[in-house]
């Protein structure tokens, strides 16, 4: 249809006005926009730059500066116990056989392992310079055995004073002013060398004099790496006679090893295939992945996988998790592999598992409990980050770590396949359900100790260890040591998990 | 968790140029404006594209064991799935008015 020029024009002039105008505002609001997310965004990335990113290296630096050993000092002393009371200690042929295998383990080999002997009687202790065939030859010779009173007392404050590894073969009995001792006299000691982390292995045989049977003993002072105590333990190995009794300090190296199903995987969820569809832990081998601080060798008994006890060169008894999803999706797949249908080999029992510890090898303690405790890490991740490398133990200590309540439980059951040895694992507290109270903790790095927290004194075992007729001291001793607070392990740290989920 | 966006938002956006592509392909007849042609062309497009790029984010969680990372994507590959199709309309319509006169014109 024709249209007339005037208002063709007219309206083409004003729509072109119009246009104008608008599309003008239209690029005005557009920029402001841009502008002002640029700014926001900015903003955004500068707040965010001062927060602190977790990198495992950092847990690397806060296990070694805080992972202390307690080792003894260098060196072994000897003492013999030459009263008349023991002349007998030696008579038989078992007993004549094992004091000539202890005495050829402790003959100084070389400069380096310096064994000092010494002789104990009439209250005094003296030093004894033979080589080791005269010792022997010293040892079973009853006329050496003419003096009285051997200063157990004196001898066992000088081992705790000495802070070295010992070993004393008496049979305990005491003398004070000709009568013998019947009080408890080696408590004091028992419990100062137990609280200095120290431990004390017994190794008895029955002899009798006269008409009385008596009990010897061989008692070995000594730390968590048994220096000495696996030399006197190889001497009495042929020795069927011999009973064991081992008092463990609280910081007793409890036999610990896992069984998890490669080098490169904890013990967290693995379904058939070997695949963590669960947790998703990060297992790849990358610089931030899964990590096991503690380093796995053979002991001097042969057995393998089991973990060194706490020293320098093998690492702590500690592991690194860190998960690829959300708490509250753990708790989701979680329940999603236990639903009923799930093949046997894919169903979810525990969160961590497949940790192994053996308490059966001391024998004053029956533990019964275990827990966990949890404590939040950030504070410390982001100081030990910021600092120099010269920071210390102590500054580390101070460090706040809160303790987080009903987040995980622990607990141990006996294990079908390995007698004494005990399986403990992790589960979720009935009451946690994936959130915490303030949501940005909820990525934090989260420190779970494994710790004992309640024991039963074995004082069946050590009555009818160390308990003779007419004299309880060494019973009495032996049991006040055990009933010391400072002995007791509860509180005490067997392994400790770090887990962080690095999904926000 | 963003893969499933731009996944479904790239497979939108060749869908809407295949729509823009058709419709130029459908020449005017004297009798015949094509204007049905176009406007069943644009609409089957959106459909597709919504729906294929729903599949592709379902077959990239084929391979993920860890449950509730695959239903947190499928839950993301939907709303992705909503959002593509509402943008897809809404793009449509916008260049459909701002080229009142051109071919694409006609889809509304």
């Amino acid at each position: 249809m024709a249209r007339t020029r005037n208002s063709t024009t007219r309206s083409r002039q004003n729509n072109r006005g119009r246009k104008k105008s608008s599309s003008l505002k239209w690029i005005l609001l557009i920029s402001l926009f841009v502008v002002l997310s640029l700014v926001i965004w900015g903003v955004v990335t500068m707040l965010n730059n001062n927060d602190y990113t977790f990198k495992r290296s950092d847990l690397d630096k806060y296990i070694e500066k805080t992972h202390n050993n307690n080792l003894l000092n260098n060196g072994i002393s000897v003492y013999f116990d030459m009263s008349n009371g023991m002349n007998h200690a030696y008579s038989s042929v078992h007993s004549k056989e094992t004091l000539k295998s202890v005495i050829n383990k402790l003959a100084g080999n070389d400069k380096n392992d310096k064994v000092d002997f010494y002789s104990l009687a009439n209250g005094r202790i003296t030093s004894l310079e033979l080589n080791h065939k005269d010792l022997f030859n010293y040892m079973i010779d009853s006329k050496n055995y003419a003096q009285q009173r051997a200063p157990i007392e004196t001898t066992l404050d000088s081992i705790v004073k000495k802070k070295q590894p010992a070993l004393l073969m008496t049979d305990f009995e005491e003398y004070h002013d000709n009568k013998i001792q019947l009080a408890a006299y080696a408590k004091k000691y028992f419990i100062d060398w137990l609280d200095m982390g120290y431990n004390i292995t017994f190794y008895k045989w029955t002899f009798v004099e006269g008409k009385k049977n008596k009990y010897m003993f061989l008692a070995v002072f000594d730390d968590n790496m048994n220096s000495l105590n696996n030399r006197i333990k190889e001497a009495v190995r042929e020795n069927s006679d011999i009973d064991t009794f081992v008092l463990g300090s609280r910081d007793f190296a409890y036999p610990t090893k896992t069984n998890y199903i490669s080098s490169k995987k904890g013990g967290n969820y693995h379904n058939s295939k070997g695949n963590d569809i669960v947790t998703a832990v990060l297992e790849d081998g990358s610089s931030d992945s899964y990590f096991c601080y503690a380093k796995a060798m053979a002991t001097a008994e042969g057995e393998s996988e089991l973990f060194t006890p706490l020293d320098n060169i093998t690492g702590a008894f500690a592991e690194y998790y860190p998960i690829g999803v959300k708490w509250q999706d753990v708790i989701r797949n979680a329940k999603t592999m236990q639903k009923k249908g799930t093949p046997k080999a894919d169903v979810f029992h525990h969160l961590l598992s497949n940790l192994y510890i053996n308490f059966n090898k001391q024998d004053g303690y029956n533990i019964k409990k275990i827990e966990i405790r949890t404590f939040d890490m950030q504070e410390t991740m982001r100081t030990i980050a910021n600092s120099k490398a010269t920071i210390s133990f102590k500054e580390i200590e101070k460090i706040n770590k809160p303790e987080i309540d009903e987040i995980f439980t622990a607990n141990m059951e006996d294990c079908r396949k390995l007698v004494n040895w005990k399986h403990i694992f992790v589960d979720f507290h009935n009451n946690f359900n994936g959130t915490f109270i303030d949501e940005e903790k909820s990525s934090n790095l989260i420190r779970a100790n494994i710790v004992i927290s309640e024991v039963d004194e074995n004082i069946e075992k050590a009555k009818k260890f160390f308990y003779w007729e007419g004299n309880p001291s060494l019973f009495n001793s032996v049991t006040e040591t055990l009933q010391a607070s400072t002995s007791k392990p509860i509180g005490r740290i067997l392994y400790t998990y770090y887990v962080k989920t690095l999904a926000n | 968790m963003i893969e499933a966006y731009v996944w479904a938002g790239v497979t939108m956006a060749i869908f809407f140029l295949i729509a823009v592509l058709s419709a130029n392909m459908i020449i005017f007849k004297p009798n015949d404006p094509g204007t049905t042609k176009r406007r069943i062309w644009f609409w089957v497009l959106c459909v597709l594209a919504g729906v294929v790029g729903f599949l592709i984010n379902f077959l990239t969680t084929l391979d993920n064991e860890v449950s509730s990372n695959k239903s947190d994507y499928i839950m993301h590959s939907g709303i992705a799935l909503a959002i593509a199709i509402l943008l897809y309309i809404a793009i449509g319509f916008i260049i459909s008015k701002i080229f009142k006169n051109s071919k694409v014109g006609t889809w509304f």
